[in-house]
């Protein structure tokens, strides 16, 4: 019975939140880049938006890239893309830098998973 | 030693009592092994193996396809020992300061080390490979997120690594003859065992996760790493 419940929620999928983010395609990375700052730092309500509108930018570049066809075979294209999101971890220091690297790859697993949100026009 | 033969396939039969099911072995020399428990008629046997029969073809045809293992190398002038996925030849001299060393494209060795030529590579190769390996582990650990505690380079039979307790890493001295992104697989690949001990879907998620392109590097291991073993 529980479990139903459960399954329901699963298939009606991420609900949007206050942050105004789509929950389809930002708001997943969003959550990623949250859980990766709280573990080391607590996230105070400015830094929420600071980084919602950080995701957006994020979201919006990683989107330019795997919308190439045949993106997810050119292991070239997928470690240019894996650097541009590194850097700007870094630069926005959204992350500490020693686990930006882990970050990158995180970000790039959600966005091959979710490919087909990602591209829908 | 016994035997079963059905047709033009051979099995050495062996029986164990600590053995609860049949098994079938295709070894790496081609020799066929049927493991049984003790109290399994020949009969039984027969039917097991006749039925695995198109499964055997099928193991014995794809080590036929393999490249044959290269001959034996010879210690002498113009021989070509690999080292990180290039093949650099070997040149005798009769002074040097070290039994071996890579100068100028070449493996220069002393000619007195020749006699016991594959004992001085393998220590060259050893000492070689514990710096590199090292500093790839360190590359790749924190992608991986684990914090490996030890690299040892050493023999390992016909593994290219290992993972031990305690965060410690063991890799073959042979990885080092390997092309640098094949090297790579088998650092990722051991790094991940620290995190999941075994091969589930987990494992090459997390793989996966560190190095997009591993399955066409793992094939290549597969199929034409045994062709880098000195």
């Amino acid at each position: 019975m529980a479990l139903s419940a459960f399954v329901g929620e699963v298939q009606r999928g991420r609900k949007a939140d206050d942050t105004g983010l789509d929950p389809q395609t930002q708001a997943p990375f969003f959550a990623i880049l949250k859980e990766e700052r709280q573990k080391h730092q607590p996230l105070a309500a400015s830094d929420t938006k600071w980084l919602v509108g950080l995701t957006v930018q994020l979201v919006a570049a990683i989107r330019a890239e795997v919308g190439v066809v045949g993106f997810w075979k050119n292991a070239h294209a997928q470690e240019v893309l894996r650097g541009a999101v590194f850097t700007f971890l870094d630069d926005h220091e959204i992350v500490p830098f020693d686990s930006a690297d882990a970050v990158a790859d995180r970000m790039l697993e959600l966005a091959k998973a979710n490919h087909a949100k990602l591209v829908k026009p | 030693m016994t035997w079963l033969v059905l047709g033009d396939l051979q099995f050495e039969v062996r029986r164990s009592d600590r053995r609860r099911t049949l098994g079938l072995t295709v070894e790496r020399n081609g020799s066929l092994v049927l493991s049984a428990p003790p109290e399994i008629a020949d009969a039984r046997l027969e039917r097991f193996a006749r039925q695995k029969r198109f499964w055997i073809y099928e193991k014995l045809a794809a080590k036929e396809a393999l490249p044959p293992a290269l001959p034996i190398r010879k210690f002498v002038t113009g021989e070509g020992f690999p080292y990180l996925g290039r093949s650099y030849r070997l040149h005798l001299v009769a002074d040097l300061d070290v039994p071996v060393k890579l100068e100028a494209g070449r493996f220069k060795m002393r000619r007195d080390e020749a006699a016991q030529g594959r004992a001085t590579m393998v220590r060259w190769y050893t000492a070689h490979a514990q710096p590199w390996l090292a500093a790839r582990v360190a590359r790749y650990a924190d992608r991986v997120r684990v914090e490996p505690r030890l690299v040892t380079v050493q023999e390992l039979g016909f593994r290219w690594g290992s993972c031990g307790k305690g965060g410690r890493l063991y890799f073959h001295w042979q990885s080092i003859l390997l092309p640098p992104r094949i090297v790579d697989y088998i650092v990722v690949h051991e790094l991940v065992h620290l995190r999941e001990p075994h091969h589930t879907p987990e494992f090459w998620r997390t793989v996966e996760r560190a190095m997009s392109d591993w399955e066409p590097r793992r094939r290549w291991l597969a199929e034409r790493g045994h062709a880098f073993m000195v």
